[in-house]
């Protein structure tokens, strides 16, 4: 199977697993961002372009199910996911930990585009302390999650990815 | 040479995108659910509702011991159903303390009575909360059981859970009351001919469970008083249990009342809901489902109690 064939079941895969399985796995009463995690590994192998197609892929399929406006988690996932892409070619070493990292401050970078272009559009549920804080804690349930998903993507996207494995030092 | 256009269509994909996003976002935000897009998403959930379904009747216990692992607590399971008892409880004690208080408070409980009556449709609960902004409710039940957009959802006892907010073959997502873009018509339960029962419009809060509501200036409110719908709503039948209030004081300049509402329904212990097949509008009519035979039977079905009377008038 072609690798964007294999991305697209892997998005769709995520979308099921975010909607179905992870509302019944709350920390702090928040979900993390799968699809964001996605958008944030395929912006890190393979470069801003493939992270902002992955990421508006994955943010549309999540919008389809929310009550909030469709595109919002789109947008917020494909500018992250296009970001970290151009910060990987700034990176000189990728440590073991670094998905983690990534996923924490991409998380946290995701959710204040959901919650700063959400106010913008008049949703009322992102306004708020509470969504500070909300945003926070998926931002940690976003990084416990990272090397997973990023182990993840690697082997979807198989030998010919672009970029360096994360796992190792370079 | 080459990195540059690469940059330069990077770039254009990235533009690209975020005016893709920008239109759909602008689409959705003005015309709702009702246009494509809202099929869209109704088709998605059409094709993973029975996947929900089945994760969560299999999930459950492994949901409850991530919720114990997780909150500090492994009797979420057994309070669950403790809790779902004590509201419809508590919902009952509120209703009972109404009746016999006033006239007004008479007329909530009649209008209860009639809501209860009207036709509805028992849903389990199939999926909740699926983003962290999202308060919604995901039933298995939709279009196929007569259930359409904005219809009163309650839960045991009759308390208000929410409404309808848009509606597939086999599912329907529920906007419950603690969201903030909800409203309801509420009414107090009124103090003496001194004090006499108020109306209020009640919306979600912002980062909180409770409800905010503004009455009158002049309006007695009281702390614990039981507050229900109004009878002037058009979204729910009148007299449905919503909350006590938990807080009231007069705004600045004594221009009204703004006051806190503490919902009796547990969002987080329901299992399954009761959407009442009632329109918009209709002043909460009576529709018991009538069976005639040779003598006449009257099934009336409430929250799947049956009582059956038979006479022997003939005919129906």
């Amino acid at each position: 199977m072609r690798r964007s064939a294999r991305l697209a079941v892997l998005v769709v895969v995520i979308v099921v697993l975010q909607v179905a399985v992870f509302p019944h796995l709350r920390v702090f009463g928040v979900v993390p961002d799968l699809g964001l995690l996605v958008a944030l590994a395929v912006g890190y192998y393979e470069g801003p372009e493939a992270g902002a197609i992955v990421g508006f892929a994955a943010g549309l399929g999540f919008d389809l199910f929310l009550e909030t406006p469709l595109g919002l988690n789109a947008l917020s996932y494909a500018i992250v996911g296009y970001s970290i892409g151009v910060f990987e070619s700034g990176l000189f070493r990728s440590p073991r930990w670094l998905p983690s990292l990534l996923g924490g401050l991409g998380g946290l970078a995701g959710g204040l585009l959901f919650i700063g272009i959400g106010v913008l559009v008049g949703v009322d549920a992102v306004k708020g302390a509470q969504g500070i804080e909300t945003i926070a804690y998926a931002a940690l349930y976003d990084a416990l999650l990272a090397p997973f998903v990023f182990f993840l993507v690697r082997r979807v996207l198989g030998s010919e990815s672009r970029v360096r494995d994360a796992w190792s030092m370079r | 040479m080459a990195g540059a256009r690469r940059a330069s269509r990077r770039r254009y994909v990235l533009v690209l995108i975020v005016l893709t996003c920008l239109t759909l976002i602008t689409l959705d935000s003005r015309n709702g659910r009702s246009g494509p897009l809202g099929a869209m998403g109704r088709v998605a959930h059409r094709i993973v509702s029975p996947v929900q379904g089945a994760i969560d009747s299999i999930a459950g216990p492994v949901s409850d011991w991530w919720n114990g692992v997780t909150d500090g607590g492994n009797l979420k399971r057994r309070n669950r159903d403790l809790e779902e008892q004590n509201a419809a409880l508590r919902a009952k004690q509120a209703s009972a303390d109404q009746a016999i208080k006033e006239n007004a408070d008479l007329k909530a409980a009649l209008a209860l009575r009639n809501a209860l009556l009207v036709k509805n449709v028992t849903a389990n609960i199939v999926g909740r909360d699926p983003g962290n902004f999202d308060p919604t409710l995901t039933i298995d039940k939709g279009s196929e059981a007569g259930i359409s957009v904005d219809m009163p959802v309650i839960a045991a006892g009759g308390v208000v859970v929410g409404k309808v907010l848009d509606v597939w073959n086999g599912g329907a997502s529920i906007q419950v009351l603690t969201d903030p873009s909800f409203s309801v018509g509420v009414q107090t339960p009124g103090h003496g001919p001194g004090a006499p029962a108020t109306t209020g419009l009640a919306s979600g809060k912002v980062g909180s469970h409770d409800l905010a509501v503004q009455f009158d200036a002049g309006t007695r409110v009281l702390r614990g008083d039981a507050i229900v719908t109004s009878p002037q709503s058009t979204l729910f039948p009148g007299g449905l249990p919503v909350g006590k209030i938990t807080s009231a004081a007069n705004q600045p300049g004594n221009t009204g009342v703004d006051a806190t509402i503490h919902p009796y329904v547990n969002l987080g212990a329901l299992q399954h809901v009761t959407v009442l097949l009632w329109s918009s509008g209709t002043p909460g009519p009576v529709l018991p489902t009538t069976t005639t035979t040779t003598t006449s039977t009257t099934t009336t079905t409430i929250f799947g109690a049956t009582t059956t009377t038979t006479t022997t008038r003939a005919g129906g």
